[in-house]
């Protein structure tokens, strides 16, 4: 009986190898993909009530605003800013946090505002796209 | 010899995923692509069934091992530990095939050998199935730094005077019977009483940070866990052991953490060895002032119970029951007090008196008013599940939903909790995110 999925250590490929390989082994774990590659998908912004453009206006960014990630951190926070006048406009989830390696290395993040609304609590979903 | 080696079992890891059975090897090796990541000059000394040898020999050296040692065969046992719950939700369900027919045959001159060479600097040891005297005794004669992750071992406490100073590192985790049976769970107890006497007393609190107790300045410091989504947990401890040491040979004490625990939650977040690698190396672009300053999840395991849960849910005798109780078993694993109000006040049926409805009713409340958190689970669309989540959002308590078959078809329920996750993983990281600003505001 031909055995599935465990023929081979799945995160290990011999450089050489004479027989024949199965399944997910032989892919060394090619599901998955370099982060910093990632589009950032429907981030809900932390801390609204905080930022500089709650701040300022009272309110928070419309649909369809442009944004982006800031390269310095801001109390140990990754903070989203709008590009136009680069007021904060909340925080990325702490499991964000690697992102600011992304960016170390020469990434940076823009994006569009995707949801928003001031009620009942202030909310601001992103999505951003590395470049 | 390298300047660090890691000493101990290397074992075949079956993890049991939504993505698949996963096999690789595990034991030392974690902390083995830890050290391969960083750039580390480091060797094993590994003991193991014979016939994982070559594959032990050859993955070392794709690694970058710059010696790979056997000093001890595994008899009796192929070392093949079948992993339940990879991400740790709860208990791991680790099952350590043929574990009661395992024996060790030490190599003691290949053990001796190991210490004699003068350009070690450090020895990782992970303790667990083997002579662990034999070892500190050969490692007393030189001047390496020997640590040691004290997790599954079961030596008496006298076996460490055999190295005949102090340790450098004794790393302890959360999970280990050493911290919370011996000194029931308190870290300052473990501290002032361990009998295992080190320079530096690491405690692992898995999504909580971790604490290390310096001995010399009589000092406790402490560093975040970087929640991601993960997808295991298994060697995660073993990885950041390893980066903890390798960091700590150029930076201070505070900084090797919180290193080491970005190191940690890059391996936890990866299977894949070069992901890791990739993932490794934009770490350490990072400065000393970005990473003592990034925020993540400190919340040291004594102040968890501090934490009350209410579990919402169709928590009744007629509904498949298995999803709530994961989620009370992982909440209570990582010792936080989960509360099922059905359990608690009872169950309500069409014969229950008015008067016991009333104080059902007014019981639940009172229930969520005293906890901080709701996990809502919504196996179906529950009314009293629905009124549960609305009362706490008005209380502005964050609310976290858990929809493990299907997501909830109220848009309420969709868009004002917290999180709406099918993964029980992220209810327990997103606990943990809410339960600091809960306790530490």
């Amino acid at each position: 009986m031909e055995s599935s999925t465990t023929g081979n250590f799945h995160d290990y490929k011999p450089k050489e190898s004479s027989f024949r390989q199965h399944g997910v082994g032989a892919e060394g774990g090619g599901r998955e993909s370099d982060q910093c590659e990632l589009t950032i998908e429907n981030a809900r912004l932390e801390e609204i009530e905080l930022s500089e453009y709650f701040k300022a206006t009272f309110g928070v960014p419309e649909v369809g605003m442009k944004i982006q990630v800031r390269s310095t951190l801001e109390g140990g926070r990754i903070s989203v800013e709008t590009q136009t006048e680069n007021k904060s406009v909340g925080f990325l989830p702490t499991k964000f946090n690697y992102v600011l390696g992304c960016m170390r290395a020469g990434k940076s993040y823009r994006g569009t505002v995707i949801a928003s609304g001031a009620m009942p609590i202030p909310r601001v979903v992103v999505q951003l796209f590395p470049s | 010899m390298p300047k660090i080696i890691v000493v101990g079992q290397v074992c075949v890891d079956v993890l049991f995923t939504g993505r698949g059975k996963q096999v690789r090897l595990g034991g030392i090796f974690h902390a083995c692509r830890a050290l391969a990541a960083l750039g580390a000059e480091f060797g094993i000394a590994f003991i193991a069934p014979s016939y994982l040898n070559s594959a032990i020999i050859s993955q070392a050296g794709d690694l970058g091992a710059t010696a790979s040692i056997n000093i001890g065969v595994v008899d009796g046992c192929p070392n093949v530990i079948l992993v339940g719950d990879p991400s740790e939700c709860s208990h791991q369900g680790y099952e350590y095939l043929l574990e009661k027919s395992h024996s060790v045959r030490l190599d003691a001159r290949a053990v001796e050998l190991i210490f004699e060479d003068g350009n070690l600097k450090d020895t990782l040891i992970i303790p667990g199935g083997f002579d662990l005297e034999l070892m500190l005794n050969f490692a007393s004669r030189c001047e390496t730094r020997v640590h040691v992750d004290i997790n599954f071992d079961t030596s008496p406490d006298s076996t460490y005077q055999h190295l005949g100073r102090e340790l450098d590192t004794l790393f302890v985790s959360t999970s280990s019977h050493y911290f919370v049976n011996r000194f029931g769970g308190d870290f300052s107890a473990m501290c002032k009483c361990s009998n295992i006497p080190s320079k530096a007393l690491v405690l692992k609190e898995n999504r909580g940070g971790v604490r290390c107790y310096l001995s010399g300045s009589d000092e406790i410091i402490s560093a975040p866990t970087f929640l991601r989504d993960t997808l295991h947990s298994v060697g995660v401890g073993d990885c950041f052991d390893a980066a903890f040491i390798h960091f700590s040979e150029e930076r201070a004490s505070m900084q090797a953490l919180r290193f080491a625990s970005l190191i940690a939650a890059d391996y936890a977040c990866s299977e894949n060895t070069e992901i890791f690698h990739q993932s490794v190396s934009r770490c350490l672009l990072l400065s000393n002032e970005d990473v003592i300053a990034m925020q993540g999840v400190c919340l040291p395991w004594e102040s968890r119970p501090n934490l009350n849960v209410y579990i919402a849910a169709p928590d009744f005798a007629a509904v498949d029951q298995s999803e709530i109780d994961a989620v009370e078993s992982s909440l209570a694993y990582h010792n936080f007090s989960p509360h099922r109000p059905v359990k608690e006040n009872g169950e309500i049926d069409a014969n229950t008196s008015l008067d016991d409805r009333c104080k059902a009713a007014a019981a639940d409340m009172s229930l969520l008013d005293r906890c901080q958190i709701i996990v809502a689970v919504t196996l179906y669309d529950d009314p009293g599940t629905y009124i549960e989540i609305g009362y706490a959002l008005s209380q502005m308590k964050p609310v976290i939903l858990y929809s493990p078959n299907r997501r909830p078809s109220n848009l309420l329920a969709q868009e004002l909790p917290t999180i709406v996750t099918t993964e029980i993983s992220e209810v327990v990281n997103e606990v943990f995110i809410a339960a600091q600003r809960v306790l530490f505001p």
